[in-house]
Protein backbone atom coordinates (compact mmCIF):
# COMPACT_ATOMS: atom_id res chain seq x y z
CA UNK A 1 0.00 0.00 0.00
CA UNK A 2 2.93 1.99 0.50
CA UNK A 3 4.28 1.61 -2.66
CA UNK A 4 0.70 2.85 -4.35
CA UNK A 5 1.18 6.66 -2.14
CA UNK A 6 1.61 9.46 -4.99
CA UNK A 7 1.15 13.30 -4.27
CA UNK A 8 2.06 14.26 -8.03
CA UNK A 9 5.32 15.07 -6.85
CA UNK A 10 7.86 11.76 -7.87
CA UNK A 11 10.68 13.12 -5.56
CA UNK A 12 8.09 13.30 -2.35
CA UNK A 13 5.88 10.40 -3.03
CA UNK A 14 9.24 8.07 -3.10
CA UNK A 15 10.66 9.40 -0.02
CA UNK A 16 8.24 6.77 1.96
CA UNK A 17 9.70 3.83 0.00
CA UNK A 18 13.07 4.90 -0.25
CA UNK A 19 13.53 5.45 3.37
CA UNK A 20 12.93 1.88 3.95
CA UNK A 21 15.77 0.39 2.01
CA UNK A 22 18.09 2.50 3.57
CA UNK A 23 19.60 2.36 7.09
CA UNK A 24 20.65 5.85 7.30
CA UNK A 25 17.53 7.39 6.64
CA UNK A 26 15.45 5.39 8.86
CA UNK A 27 17.75 6.69 10.95
CA UNK A 28 17.68 10.18 10.56
CA UNK A 29 13.84 11.31 10.56
CA UNK A 30 11.17 9.11 11.61
CA UNK A 31 7.74 10.09 9.31
CA UNK A 32 4.36 11.02 11.28
CA UNK A 33 2.37 9.26 8.78
CA UNK A 34 -1.59 9.10 8.55
CA UNK A 35 -3.44 5.76 6.49
CA UNK A 36 -6.97 4.49 5.66
CA UNK A 37 -7.28 0.98 6.27
CA UNK A 38 -8.78 0.41 3.12
CA UNK A 39 -6.57 2.74 0.63
CA UNK A 40 -3.32 3.20 2.12
CA UNK A 41 -1.10 5.76 2.68
CA UNK A 42 -3.42 9.18 2.96
CA UNK A 43 -0.23 11.26 4.08
CA UNK A 44 2.94 12.13 6.02
CA UNK A 45 5.11 14.77 6.75
CA UNK A 46 8.72 14.80 8.89
CA UNK A 47 9.93 17.01 11.41
CA UNK A 48 13.66 17.69 11.45
CA UNK A 49 15.74 20.22 14.24
CA UNK A 50 17.46 22.62 12.67
CA UNK A 51 18.50 26.10 12.79
CA UNK A 52 18.67 29.10 10.58
CA UNK A 53 21.62 30.94 10.55
CA UNK A 54 22.88 34.43 9.04
CA UNK A 55 23.93 34.24 5.87
CA UNK A 56 27.99 35.33 5.55
CA UNK A 57 29.08 37.25 2.80
CA UNK A 58 31.70 35.28 0.31
CA UNK A 59 34.87 37.05 1.64
CA UNK A 60 33.76 36.06 5.57
CA UNK A 61 33.71 32.27 4.75
CA UNK A 62 37.01 31.58 6.91
CA UNK A 63 36.19 33.94 9.06
CA UNK A 64 35.64 32.91 12.71
CA UNK A 65 32.85 34.61 14.17
CA UNK A 66 30.11 34.32 17.02
CA UNK A 67 27.45 31.55 15.65
CA UNK A 68 24.02 33.61 15.12
CA UNK A 69 21.46 30.68 14.58
CA UNK A 70 18.08 30.39 15.68
CA UNK A 71 17.05 26.85 16.71
CA UNK A 72 13.86 25.69 14.80
CA UNK A 73 11.73 22.79 13.31
CA UNK A 74 11.57 22.01 9.37
CA UNK A 75 9.19 20.68 7.48
CA UNK A 76 11.58 18.56 5.56
CA UNK A 77 8.51 16.74 4.02
CA UNK A 78 4.58 17.37 3.75
CA UNK A 79 1.92 15.32 1.36
CA UNK A 80 -0.79 14.15 0.50
CA UNK A 81 -1.79 11.52 -1.91
CA UNK A 82 -3.38 12.35 -5.14
CA UNK A 83 -6.51 11.04 -4.10
CA UNK A 84 -7.53 12.71 -1.02
CA UNK A 85 -5.97 16.07 -1.99
CA UNK A 86 -8.68 18.75 -1.91
CA UNK A 87 -10.43 17.54 0.40
CA UNK A 88 -9.34 18.90 3.90
CA UNK A 89 -6.98 16.50 4.56
CA UNK A 90 -3.95 18.46 4.31
CA UNK A 91 -5.43 20.96 6.84
CA UNK A 92 -5.76 18.47 9.73
CA UNK A 93 -2.22 16.84 8.97
CA UNK A 94 -0.56 20.47 8.91
CA UNK A 95 -2.62 20.73 12.11
CA UNK A 96 -1.15 17.27 13.89
CA UNK A 97 2.11 19.08 12.29
CA UNK A 98 2.00 22.60 14.26
CA UNK A 99 0.99 20.45 17.67
CA UNK A 100 4.06 17.96 17.56
CA UNK A 101 5.92 21.21 16.71
CA UNK A 102 4.62 22.55 19.63
CA UNK A 103 5.32 19.68 22.09
CA UNK A 104 8.71 18.69 20.57
CA UNK A 105 10.05 22.66 21.38
CA UNK A 106 9.00 22.37 25.72
CA UNK A 107 11.77 19.54 25.63
CA UNK A 108 14.22 20.95 22.97
CA UNK A 109 13.61 24.57 21.78
CA UNK A 110 12.44 26.13 18.52
CA UNK A 111 11.29 29.39 17.83
CA UNK A 112 10.07 28.56 13.67
CA UNK A 113 8.67 25.92 11.92
CA UNK A 114 10.41 26.38 8.31
CA UNK A 115 9.80 25.00 5.34
CA UNK A 116 10.80 25.00 1.71
CA UNK A 117 7.60 24.68 -0.81
CA UNK A 118 8.50 22.32 -3.56
CA UNK A 119 6.05 24.47 -6.07
CA UNK A 120 3.52 27.27 -6.04
CA UNK A 121 0.65 25.04 -5.04
CA UNK A 122 2.48 23.69 -2.12
CA UNK A 123 3.22 27.69 -1.70
CA UNK A 124 0.37 28.59 -1.99
CA UNK A 125 -1.39 25.31 0.71
CA UNK A 126 1.09 26.53 3.28
CA UNK A 127 0.37 30.50 3.34
CA UNK A 128 -3.29 29.85 3.31
CA UNK A 129 -2.12 27.71 6.58
CA UNK A 130 -0.73 30.51 8.36
CA UNK A 131 2.77 30.31 6.89
CA UNK A 132 4.39 33.26 5.78
CA UNK A 133 7.56 33.82 3.17
CA UNK A 134 10.85 34.18 5.11
CA UNK A 135 11.84 37.44 3.16
CA UNK A 136 14.89 36.31 0.87
CA UNK A 137 12.94 37.82 -2.48
CA UNK A 138 15.50 35.33 -4.45
CA UNK A 139 14.10 32.49 -2.62
CA UNK A 140 10.30 33.56 -2.30
CA UNK A 141 9.20 29.67 -1.20
CA UNK A 142 11.12 29.85 2.28
CA UNK A 143 8.49 30.46 4.39
CA UNK A 144 8.05 29.90 8.17
CA UNK A 145 5.41 30.39 10.89
CA UNK A 146 6.46 30.78 14.54
CA UNK A 147 6.25 28.59 17.40
CA UNK A 148 5.20 31.16 20.10
CA UNK A 149 3.00 32.03 17.83
CA UNK A 150 1.62 28.29 17.20
CA UNK A 151 1.36 27.70 21.08
CA UNK A 152 -0.54 31.11 21.99
CA UNK A 153 -2.88 29.91 18.93
CA UNK A 154 -3.33 26.36 21.38
CA UNK A 155 -3.72 27.90 24.37
CA UNK A 156 -7.40 28.26 24.30
CA UNK A 157 -7.56 24.41 22.83
CA UNK A 158 -5.53 22.48 25.69
CA UNK A 159 -7.59 19.23 24.71
CA UNK A 160 -5.05 19.27 21.81
CA UNK A 161 -2.10 19.46 22.89
CA UNK B 1 57.56 16.69 13.09
CA UNK B 2 57.32 16.94 16.36
CA UNK B 3 54.36 17.08 18.81
CA UNK B 4 55.01 20.53 19.97
CA UNK B 5 55.84 21.86 16.66
CA UNK B 6 52.67 24.47 16.20
CA UNK B 7 52.67 23.06 12.48
CA UNK B 8 51.46 19.50 13.70
CA UNK B 9 48.89 21.05 16.12
CA UNK B 10 47.50 22.49 13.49
CA UNK B 11 46.67 20.01 11.41
CA UNK B 12 45.04 17.82 14.63
CA UNK B 13 42.16 20.43 14.27
CA UNK B 14 42.23 20.42 10.29
CA UNK B 15 39.74 18.53 8.51
CA UNK B 16 40.62 14.98 7.61
CA UNK B 17 41.95 15.07 4.21
CA UNK B 18 40.52 14.49 0.63
CA UNK B 19 41.78 10.93 -0.16
CA UNK B 20 38.44 9.27 -2.26
CA UNK B 21 38.52 10.62 -5.97
CA UNK B 22 35.17 10.73 -7.25
CA UNK B 23 34.93 11.11 -10.56
CA UNK B 24 32.39 12.08 -13.45
CA UNK B 25 31.52 13.56 -17.40
CA UNK B 26 29.57 16.74 -17.85
CA UNK B 27 28.28 18.17 -21.12
CA UNK B 28 30.68 21.40 -22.21
CA UNK B 29 27.77 23.59 -20.82
CA UNK B 30 27.27 22.36 -17.79
CA UNK B 31 31.36 22.06 -17.05
CA UNK B 32 31.93 25.88 -17.86
CA UNK B 33 28.38 26.92 -15.74
CA UNK B 34 30.14 25.20 -13.07
CA UNK B 35 33.84 26.66 -13.70
CA UNK B 36 31.90 30.30 -14.16
CA UNK B 37 29.84 29.83 -10.84
CA UNK B 38 32.88 28.51 -8.66
CA UNK B 39 35.17 31.66 -9.90
CA UNK B 40 32.06 33.46 -9.22
CA UNK B 41 32.73 32.39 -5.45
CA UNK B 42 36.09 32.23 -5.78
CA UNK B 43 36.55 28.93 -5.16
CA UNK B 44 38.18 26.45 -7.03
CA UNK B 45 35.78 23.83 -8.62
CA UNK B 46 36.49 20.95 -6.69
CA UNK B 47 35.72 23.34 -3.47
CA UNK B 48 32.37 24.47 -5.43
CA UNK B 49 31.29 21.00 -6.66
CA UNK B 50 31.71 19.13 -3.01
CA UNK B 51 30.19 22.27 -1.41
CA UNK B 52 27.11 21.89 -2.96
CA UNK B 53 26.81 18.38 -3.38
CA UNK B 54 27.31 18.25 0.64
CA UNK B 55 24.91 20.64 1.22
CA UNK B 56 22.44 18.90 -1.16
CA UNK B 57 23.34 15.15 0.92
CA UNK B 58 22.99 16.24 3.90
CA UNK B 59 19.32 17.80 2.97
CA UNK B 60 18.05 14.80 1.37
CA UNK B 61 19.17 12.88 4.32
CA UNK B 62 17.78 15.26 7.02
CA UNK B 63 21.13 15.46 8.30
CA UNK B 64 22.66 18.26 10.28
CA UNK B 65 19.61 20.84 8.62
CA UNK B 66 20.04 24.11 8.57
CA UNK B 67 19.01 26.81 6.37
CA UNK B 68 21.04 30.55 5.96
CA UNK B 69 18.48 33.48 5.43
CA UNK B 70 19.76 36.88 4.37
CA UNK B 71 21.35 39.14 7.42
CA UNK B 72 18.20 41.62 7.01
CA UNK B 73 15.59 37.86 7.33
CA UNK B 74 17.69 36.64 10.51
CA UNK B 75 17.48 40.11 11.93
CA UNK B 76 13.76 40.42 11.60
CA UNK B 77 13.28 36.85 12.53
CA UNK B 78 15.53 37.40 15.57
CA UNK B 79 13.15 40.91 16.44
CA UNK B 80 10.32 38.74 15.82
CA UNK B 81 10.78 36.03 18.62
CA UNK B 82 11.06 38.61 21.06
CA UNK B 83 7.44 40.12 20.31
CA UNK B 84 4.35 38.91 22.21
CA UNK B 85 2.63 35.99 20.71
CA UNK B 86 -0.18 36.56 18.09
CA UNK B 87 -3.18 33.65 17.27
CA UNK B 88 -2.74 32.79 14.08
CA UNK B 89 -6.11 32.87 12.75
CA UNK B 90 -6.06 30.09 9.96
CA UNK B 91 -5.06 28.07 12.24
CA UNK B 92 -7.92 28.80 14.32
CA UNK B 93 -10.02 27.63 11.59
CA UNK B 94 -8.14 24.63 10.77
CA UNK B 95 -8.85 23.60 14.96
CA UNK B 96 -12.64 23.94 14.66
CA UNK B 97 -13.30 22.41 11.41
CA UNK B 98 -14.60 19.16 12.06
CA UNK B 99 -11.52 16.42 11.33
CA UNK B 100 -11.76 14.28 9.13
CA UNK B 101 -7.72 12.73 9.55
CA UNK B 102 -7.45 10.19 11.49
CA UNK B 103 -4.68 10.48 14.47
CA UNK B 104 -1.59 9.96 12.86
CA UNK B 105 1.08 7.78 13.77
CA UNK B 106 5.20 7.82 13.81
CA UNK B 107 6.96 5.01 11.92
CA UNK B 108 9.60 3.44 13.89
Amino acid sequence: MRRDFDCGVPEISDYLRDRGNNAAWRNAAKPWVAVDADVGVIGYYVLVASRIERKKAPADLAAIEPLHAIPSTYLAAFAIDRRFQGRGYGSDLLLHAFITAANAARYVNSYAMDLHAFDDRARAFHVRHGFRPLGDPRRPNDLYILLQDIRRTLEGYGDLV
Amino acid sequence: MSATDPASQQSAVSPPSRTERINLRATAGDAALIRQAASAKRMTVTEFMLGASIEEARRVLNEDHRLEVLGEVYDRLAAEIKEPAEVVDAMVEMIKRPRRLQQPVIEG
